[in-house]
């Protein structure tokens, strides 16, 4: 590394853009475009006018007045007097955006909050601003400790610091990750399957993500933003049983030749997962109506509109060695665990609440033919013609979700 | 003897502090890294061309609506202050309409605390906190409305209809003078109720048991629906109670928010409860609501103005990756990749989480010292400024001073800093966050990770074959996979220990570079582990990114003086780096 003399003189590490003389100038006409946009603002929202073109001019002076600021500023970004004007201009920012860009105005103050502090800072002597660096250092690994060390488990003061203290800055800024990747265990990949019913009866599968169908891109971001949207969605909530009236429902829904089984190998407890309120009334909704907005997934009759969505969240189980020796295949239908997630119209409202089989596993499984005495070293990839294959999801939604 | 003055402790705490934080340093290596996180930026964003519309549009996965309402709206809860804080925001119900039916009830009921409690009397008092009597407590009110349709066994909410006056004023007998037939009294009247006609209160609760029935609103469906909710409530007990002042079930939490927290003012109360509809809990009692993210993309839906800002928003972060305006648009590329990043959440992970932690630190760094155009700019300025200076005799120090390298630098030093103590609590919390699964453990985690059907290329048939070769050899498999679990937690808690000893960090270097290599084939997390890579580059001294630089550099038959201003030329060193023994 360098060696150690912190006294040298520090050099800038690059020559301004503009000369001096246009550093001000610059500045100065963004702040002139800022104030004009703030006071037109003002008066435009005293007045309660409410005109788009006069939107779009305060919008474009406050634009561009940042950009000929920001710029200025970059050109001497040690000048106390400089950052000075840039809090100046940022908090003129924040009245001159329109109402309607809120986003705009949390940036504003963002960007007032930072110049004002650097302005300070600059105005220090060299070892008071180290101070204040220091501190500045600390308090935001402060926050990155209270980030790491939650969710779940989470330390009282750390949950107080992070909520009541950090929150704001942390999300502003998108520092808020744990970092708890594949942990505390690497799980499976969920996946979403929906099926758009249609008014004359037809149906039409859509299933998401596909792969590779999916991957537009060399490095596969396409696919994994879509894996990550129904990865959403895993957020269950813990359940301590499963109620009375729904297992009783499901056990019923068991019976009769268009039966749906429980999976034999997983505790019925386990085969519920109810969506957290949040999930159910928004998420998932708001998926719905994606899916019914499409132009692709339409009718290929246009008089034919869509009656209703159902969904089916996927988990993708990840195959133990002993499957994969025994001759399984990571992609067999087998592998696949719907859970079924309601049915919604294409508004993304919530219909048939009171399917008995609404958060129940639906499974896709092999069960040994009922007349065979099946020995249980055998299965169904070594003796397939002792085993029945039970897709519970083209029995639930009477509709074959394999169907090209 | 002479005696040597040592410093005070807490001198040589400041000191070594100083000298960590602020000893300037040269830019290579964060220049470098300004390099190939503009381009991983660059290839990020441009990836989001098709799916523009899908994700960040008005229609998109997650539509505009839902992404106001979750920025203005998300409730954040207030962490708990004291040891024992009650819970008082009551369960809302399940199914929408009874939500309607039962919000629509609330907000009829008096204003006045005290008629309020007087027409919920029977509630508070005779409704028991046992899961079955309170049940028939509230079938019986229920039955003082409305009746279940002709023939219907187990009626749904739309199988009612009203009872006549003489049938509620037979129950309503009942329960003053029960029924000398026991097999029709117990069908008639609930046990516990029974019980309090025995204790002389049967004539207060024939009084209360009205004034709620009749509170209830005309329509027999609503009824029903409001009745069933509280029926379905009293089951359930409250799971953690820290205090026997605190409800016992469901149902007598929905009393204590109906007698202390409903607003007696009318369109505070529809305030309130609107809040209550949408996200189940009582907007006062928040901490804030809403999120603090900003987009473009909240403002900005129409898909041809949307396409010329992210093309836009390209141009930028090219620029970026070319080092071409480098402060201006190290700044902007972070507020454009925050832009996507606040939009939707949900199509984040990990990979964007550590783009974003690139490009906080590079902003307040010389990134573009070097390997930019911003220096090419400036070295052929200089170059030309020389010679006309010293053809007319004049200074030519400034011009000289461009032309060496970008003297050492405390803003350097200090971002290399921040990005070397920031991937150390990256690493630490990943680590130990393992150690709570027991999947990492029993050493199976990396069978999780690498057979995962959806991120492993387990599409590829030959790595389907090498994993099943690896299946069918238990010791071996056993083998693979502890050596994966190992060498991950090893290195994810060792690495933020062992590299501040200089002689093991190049070692963790190359080793962390082949776990996100790992990561990137077998997880398929490419881009994460190239960001990943980029963090871990932080750890390389600028000593030798300047010498693979110039090693490079002359592969392709050039001399280190003769770069065009990419890189500084050796002899011209700066007198700043040449004290420094840069």
């Amino acid at each position: 590394m360098n060696g150690p003399q912190s006294t040298t003189p520090v050099v800038d590490e690059s020559p301004p853009l503009l000369g001096a003389n246009w550093v001000w100038k610059a500045a100065i006409g963004g702040i002139a475009a800022i104030a004009i946009a703030a006071v037109g603002g003002a008066i435009a929202d005293m007045s309660k006018a409410n005109v788009f073109a006069l939107d779009v001019v305060r919008l474009l002076l406050t634009v561009a007045g940042i950009f000929a600021a920001g710029f200025a500023l970059s050109c001497s970004p040690r000048d106390p007097r400089m950052l000075g004007l840039g809090a100046a201009g940022c908090f003129a920012s924040f009245f001159a955006f329109p109402q309607a860009w809120d986003s705009g105005r949390m940036l504003a103050i963002f960007g007032t909050v930072i110049a004002t502090i650097c302005c300070v800072l600059m105005c220090l002597p060299q070892k008071w601003r180290r101070f204040g660096v220091s501190l500045l250092v600390l308090a935001h690994f402060g926050g990155i400790v209270t980030a790491v060390t939650g969710p779940g488990a989470q330390p009282w003061l750390s949950a107080q610091f992070h909520q009541r203290v950090y929150r704001p800055y942390l999300q502003f800024v998108y520092l808020t990750n744990a970092y708890h990747f594949y942990s505390p265990e690497p799980g499976p990949a969920h996946l979403m399957w929906f099926c758009i019913y249609y008014e004359n009866g037809n149906t039409r599968w859509i299933k998401l993500p596909r792969r590779p169908n999916d991957i537009t891109d060399p490095m596969g971001l396409s696919y994994y933003r879509r894996l990550s949207l129904s990865e959403q969605l895993h957020a269950m909530q813990p359940i301590r049983g499963v109620p009375d009236d729904a297992m009783r429902a499901r056990l019923l829904r068991i019976q009769g030749t268009n039966g749906i089984p429980l999976h034999p190998e997983i505790a019925p407890v386990d085969q519920f997962r109810p969506l957290p309120d949040t999930h159910r009334y928004f998420l998932l909704p708001g998926y719905v109506r994606h899916v019914a907005s499409q132009k692709e997934n339409q009718h290929d009759d246009p008089t034919i509109a869509i009656k209703s969505i159902g969904v089916y969240y996927v988990e993708h189980r990840i195959l133990n060695p002993e499957h994969l020796q025994a001759g399984a295949d990571f992609y067999d239908d087998i592998t696949y665990m719907p859970y079924y997630f309601g049915r919604f119209d294409a508004k993304g409202q919530e219909i048939d609440v009171n399917d008995p089989l609404l958060y129940w596993l639906v499974p896709i499984v092999y069960f040994p033919k009922p007349d065979r005495d099946v020995p249980p070293y055998h299965n169904w990839k070594t003796h397939p013609d002792e085993f029945n294959f039970i897709d519970s999801v083209v029995r639930h939604s009477g509709s074959d979700h394999k169907a090209k | 003897m002479a005696t040597v003055p040592s410093d005070g402790f807490f001198s040589r705490v400041g000191r070594s502090w100083n000298d960590f934080w602020f000893k300037p340093g040269s830019p290579h290596t964060l220049c470098m890294m300004r390099v190939f996180t503009g381009i991983f930026v660059f290839y990020l964003h441009f990836a989001y061309t098709r799916d523009l519309q899908t994700f960040f549009g008005k229609h998109g996965w997650v539509d505009l609506e839902l992404a106001n309402d979750v920025r203005n709206e998300y409730p954040v809860m207030p962490p708990q202050t004291g040891w024992a804080e009650p819970e008082t925001n009551m369960r809302v119900p399940y199914d929408r309409d009874v939500r309607a039916a039962f919000f629509e009830w609330l907000t009829q009921l008096p204003a006045d605390r005290g008629q309020r409690k007087q027409i919920l009397n029977f509630l508070y008092l005779w409704i028991p906190a046992d899961t079955v009597e309170g049940a028939n407590g509230l079938a019986l009110i229920q039955r003082l409305r409305i009746k279940p349709l002709e023939g219907r066994g187990r009626p749904t909410s739309d199988e009612f209809e009203f009872a006549t006056p003489d049938e509620r004023n037979q129950l309503l007998n009942a329960i003053t003078n029960l029924p000398s037939n026991a097999e029709e009294r117990d069908k008639t009247i609930p046990k516990y109720m029974q019980q309090l006609h025995k204790d002389g209160y049967a004539p207060r609760v024939r009084a209360d048991a009205e004034r709620f029935a009749m509170s209830l609103p005309n329509d027999s469906k609503k009824i029903a629906q409001i009745i069933g909710h509280m029926a379905y409530q009293s089951t359930i007990p409250v799971p953690q109670r820290k205090s026997h002042r605190e409800p016992r079930t469901e149902l007598e939490r929905t009393l204590t928010f109906i007698d202390e927290d409903l607003p007696a003012e009318r369109a505070e109360r529809v305030q309130v409860l609107k809040y209550f509809d949408r996200w189940g809990l009582d907007e006062r009692k928040l901490l804030a609501k809403g999120q603090n993210g900003w987009s473009i993309w909240f403002h900005v839906t129409n898909p041809t103005a949307m396409y010329v800002i992210h093309f836009l928003f390209l141009g930028v972060m090219a620029m970026f990756a070319l080092g071409l305006f480098t402060r201006v648009t190290s700044v902007l590329t972070w507020l454009a990749a925050l832009c996507y990043v606040h939009r939707t959440t949900q199509v984040l992970f990990g990979m964007d989480v550590m783009m974003n932690i690139c490009l906080i630190y590079l902003m307040l760094s010389p990134c573009g010292a070097l390997y930019s155009l911003d220096r090419f700019f400036s070295v052929r300025k200089a170059r030309r400024q020389l010679e006309e200076a010293k053809r007319t005799g004049q200074d030519t120090t400034p011009f000289e001073r461009v032309l060496a390298a970008p003297a050492p630098s405390v803003s350097a030093n200090f971002v290399s800093r921040l990005y070397q103590i920031h991937f150390c609590f990256i690493y630490m919390a990943a680590g130990l966050s393992k150690l709570k699964g027991n999947a990492w453990w029993n050493h199976t985690a990396g069978w999780g990770t690498i057979a995962n059907p959806e991120f492993s290329p387990t599409i590829f048939a030959p790595y389907r074959w090498v994993l099943t070769e690896l299946a069918d050899t238990r010791w071996l498999w056993e083998l693979g996979m502890s050596g994966i679990a190992v060498f991950t937690l090893l290195l994810e808690i060792g690495l933020p220990f062992l590299i501040w000893r200089p002689r093991l960090r190049p070692l963790l270097v190359i080793t962390g570079v082949l776990f996100h290599m790992g990561i990137g084939i077998f997880m398929g997390l490419t881009v994460f582990g190239l960001f990943m890579m980029v963090l871990l580059f932080s750890y390389v001294p600028p000593e030798a990114v300047r010498k693979w630089i110039d090693s490079g550099m002359s592969l392709f038959g050039k001399s280190p003086s003769d770069k065009n201003g990419l890189s500084p030329p050796e002899h011209v060193l700066s007198t700043e780096g040449q004290k420094l023994n840069v």
